[in-house]
């Protein structure tokens, strides 16, 4: 076939053009498969950021919003409004179905801890200023009076009505994160998303993987700086740290107290901990757990480990040890840091 | 030819952090810029809790001053990671880079 010199170069051309575009495609994603979109969020008294992949990841991430912002005036226990002030204000109340759920959820994760976890514990957490900024060590006798607000049965929920026992108040800040975490999962997955990685405040949710095939790398900080521990190559994994450096103050008398208070003897938890994160399926088991394992202290958080599945934990003990379990031990790659002096694996 | 200025535009797409740094209040940028800066100079923002100042100086960027009540911001120091802005929650302030050249997606803490 004979092929006119206009045509070859035509041709030349509209073959340089697609290479061209090929490569502009390659460059910047354009597949609908990997459209990108970006939030973030000012909510649950910190700061929220979102990335969804997806043909559908703008409007979910719309709805993600929507679920935060209703949640919080559901939850918050700053907003006199909210089912929770007005529980803590009235003692019992007809609850909605979302926070019926997270109750239920939260009632489970104290009876699953040994009362290590424990939404009731609110009026202690009052009382030693955190939940206002005016730091106080309160003395013993408060604490005393104070505990008997605290601890089994203190809650419970009948039909739709949750009831308080007298003098009772609760807070979720210690599973409100997680729970709508898992929330924002599932509208994602029912939005066609299959990679998405959301982080609450640090509290992280990683749905799928990358959009390239790749696990999300997520970093662990320090307790002390921003430096990192390590990371953690994870996929479908919630990734959930506590510990006591980013909420605490200084008593006159120079003693550091951190924001987790510990459910049986009211105060500020110190012990062998200086961090604990875990990994898991679901945040609403990490952020009750990452609380709880504070309150047990390192040994006690290993026991507990060894004798419960569904999730793994890298703790970081005050002589430097970092202990990392065997379900992520070969997916965590420790970083030179002047907090961690050896790092060892924990097996059941 | 087409291709040499396509390879060109991949090698500047793939290129590390240009060090450049947002600073939103209520989730609108009110700086973008250099992160860095030879001589010292300084942001000040009235947000909903108060005065905040920010310093821009050649180690990088930091909140100087604020009259939130925890000073949170204050005590992160200079700005780090992408993926560990400088946010003061009362004023809904934010100082974040704009990218990043680090080999994570987020930090859990």
């Amino acid at each position: 076939m004979n092929i006119s010199s206009t045509a070859k170069h035509t041709l030349k051309g509209a073959g340089a053009l697609a290479m061209c575009l090929a490569l502009i495609i390659l460059i910047t994603g354009c597949s609908s498969a990997d459209k990108k979109a970006e939030e973030s969020l000012f909510a649950m008294d910190t700061y929220m950021t979102f990335t969804a992949y997806g043909k559908n990841a703008d409007d979910a991430l719309k709805d993600a919003k929507e679920i935060i912002t209703s949640c919080e005036n559901l939850w918050s226990v700053t907003k006199a409004d909210s089912e929770i002030s007005r529980l803590n204000a009235a003692g019992e109340l007809p609850l909605s179905k979302d926070t019926r759920d997270i109750l239920a959820a939260a009632l489970y994760a104290r009876e699953y801890t040994g009362g290590c976890f424990d939404i009731s514990v609110y009026p202690l957490v009052e009382a030693w200023g955190f939940t206002n900024g005016n730091y106080r060590v309160p003395d013993e006798t408060e604490i005393s009076e104070l505990l008997k607000r605290v601890g089994e049965g203190k809650l419970s929920i009948e039909g739709d009505k949750a009831i308080l026992a007298r003098g009772s108040r609760l807070d979720l800040g210690g599973i409100a994160k997680g729970f709508v975490g898992d929330m924002v999962i599932k509208r994602f997955k029912d939005s066609g998303i299959s990679s998405a990685l959301i982080s609450l405040g640090g509290n992280i949710h990683a749905l799928g993987s990358k959009p390239d095939g790749s696990k999300w790398k997520i970093a662990i900080q320090s307790p002390y700086d921003q430096s990192y521990l390590g990371v953690l190559s994870v996929s479908d994994k919630c990734v959930i740290t506590s510990g006591i450096y980013e909420r605490n103050f200084t008593a006159p008398d120079g003693t550091l107290y951190g924001h987790i208070i510990s459910p049986f003897d009211g105060r500020p938890v110190s012990n062998d901990l200086c961090s604990v994160t875990v990994v898991c399926d679901e945040g609403r088991l990490g952020d009750a757990l990452s609380t709880a394992l504070f309150v047990m202290g390192g040994s006690k958080a290993v026991e507990f480990w060894k004798v419960h599945e569904g999730f793994e934990l890298i703790l970081l003990c005050t002589d430097g040890t970092l202990y990392v379990t065997q379900g992520v031990y070969g997916s965590f790659e420790p970083r030179n840091n002047t907090a961690v002096t050896n790092v060892c694996e924990i097996k059941r | 030819m087409l291709t040499a200025a396509a390879t060109a535009l991949i090698l500047q797409y793939r290129a590390g952090s240009s060090g450049e740094i947002e600073i939103t209040l209520g989730g609108e940028t009110i700086y973008k810029g250099p992160g860095t800066s030879a001589e010292t100079k300084y942001i000040d923002i009235e947000g909903a809790a108060g005065a905040v100042r920010v310093r821009i100086d050649v180690e990088g960027a930091a909140v100087e001053s604020s009259d939130c009540p925890n000073r949170e911001c204050v005590k992160m120091g200079y700005l780090k990671s992408k993926y560990l802005p400088i946010v003061c929650l009362p004023n809904r302030l934010v100082i974040r880079y704009t990218d990043a050249d680090e080999d994570v997606d987020a930090v859990s803490k």
